[in-house]
């Protein structure tokens, strides 16, 4: 099965096999070989799924050399190390589970709170709007596939679409960040 | 956003790293000069990487959803169900029990004619066959009148019903009016006794219509 291919074709569908299939043993492994609680286990296997997905879609996984079981325990491995002797653990609600865990690019508090601006904006922004951004920004979508995808006339008007949606974002998103600091 | 559509594409491109090396060291020449540009191209990049982490919860939504429909549920709900499923067989069994016994029972005034005069009243056809002797019933007729002389009513039934809507076999209705009011539907019996078809059979038909 290739599931680089499935995954990008349908990921919903792939994501549910993958996880049905190594979900069980993941967690028994997770608790036995690395002493994590059950619900630790079951947030360090979701996390390893996140990464598996966004490696695919960010194409920083274009073939995988093992099976996808044996890949999905290596990224769990990892995190169960990370995640155990990290006092961020304790933060465990869902956005800073996936910046600590899966983006693992901010550093600081400042950018920390700049991203959950830019989530929350986008939350405010609703749909059409979000989904168009998300096609473009994070499935690197072509003008033409989010025109298909999204059952637009052409790509000059989804184009035009993004650019709108984008400065909607914007504007929210400076209001949210100004609103912050004054308080 | 101030900047032009052209240079938020620009933009775009560069961080999606698209553009050429010639295109990037212009591009990062102009970042360092013009501040607006430079903060569109930081608001840009928080968007984007804003953007991932809203893929990426909406993922994992999707996933606790998973958790609590599809693994967790039936796991935790396992006895629940089979009690449940348990009492659905019980269930079925017992309605099936009382229909059988509603329907098949021949109602009083007609119990003694079904038990004892059955064979000798209400049974018109030939049952002799030997090698000599060929009747001339079709296999058709032959397997519905058996079933009916046995007074296996309900498997009679359609089978006499098939021979009279088909071939127009009065005595095929006449066992279908008996049979009828063997499984207890006295009133749907009745109403075939006493269609005009069933004329030659009187005598047998007043058995029940006279009663």
């Amino acid at each position: 099965m290739d599931w680089i291919l499935k995954i990008k074709t349908n990921e919903n569908e792939a994501l549910k096999e993958i996880y049905g299939l190594c979900r069980q043993d993941c967690l028994v492994w997770l608790q036995r070989d690395f002493g994590c609680s059950e619900d630790d286990a079951l947030d360090i296997f979701q996390m390893s799924v996140l990464i598996l997905y966004d490696n695919v879609i960010k194409g920083k996984l274009t073939t995988l050399s093992s099976n996808v079981k044996t890949y999905l325990f290596g990224i769990a491995k990892n995190k169960a190390l990370e995640y155990l002797r990290d006092k961020r653990k304790n933060a465990s609600d869902d956005i800073t589970l996936i910046v600590n865990y899966v983006v693992q690019e901010s550093q600081d508090d400042t950018v920390d709170h700049q991203l959950s601006a830019a989530m929350v904006s986008l939350d405010k922004l609703g749909d059409p709007c979000k989904s168009v951004l998300q096609l473009y920004y994070y499935h690197d979508m072509s003008m033409e596939e989010i025109t298909e995808k999204m059952g637009y006339k052409n790509a000059d008007t989804t184009k035009n679409q993004k650019y709108k949606c984008l400065k909607r974002l914007q504007s929210i998103y400076s209001e949210h960040i100004l609103k912050s600091t004054q308080d | 956003m101030k900047s032009s559509q052209d240079d938020i594409d620009l933009l775009n491109s560069h961080l999606k790293g698209r553009l050429g090396s010639a295109d990037a060291a212009a591009l990062q020449e102009r970042l360092s000069i013009d501040s607006e540009l430079y903060a569109d191209f930081q608001d840009l990049k928080n968007i984007q990487e804003g953007i991932r982490i809203s893929v990426l919860k909406d993922k994992l939504e999707i996933m606790k959803k998973w958790e609590n429909e599809t693994i967790t549920k039936p796991k935790k709900n396992w006895g629940k169900w089979s009690l449940f499923t348990f009492l659905i067989i019980l269930l079925g069994y017992f309605l099936y029990s009382i229909s059988l016994k509603s329907k098949q029972e021949v109602p009083e005034e007609y119990k003694t004619l079904y038990a004892l005069d059955f064979d000798k009243s209400l049974i018109l056809h030939s049952t002799k066959r030997s090698i000599n002797q060929i009747d001339t019933l079709s296999g058709a007729q032959r397997r519905a009148y058996e079933m009916y002389s046995i007074q296996l009513f309900d498997d009679a039934i359609p089978l006499l019903n098939e021979l009279w809507v088909g071939q127009k076999d009065t005595l095929a209705l006449f066992y279908l009016g008996v049979s009828h009011i063997g499984v207890g539907d006295k009133k749907q019996g009745l109403e075939i006794l006493q269609k005009p078809e069933l004329i030659k059979y009187s005598e047998q038909t007043n058995l029940f219509i006279n009663h």
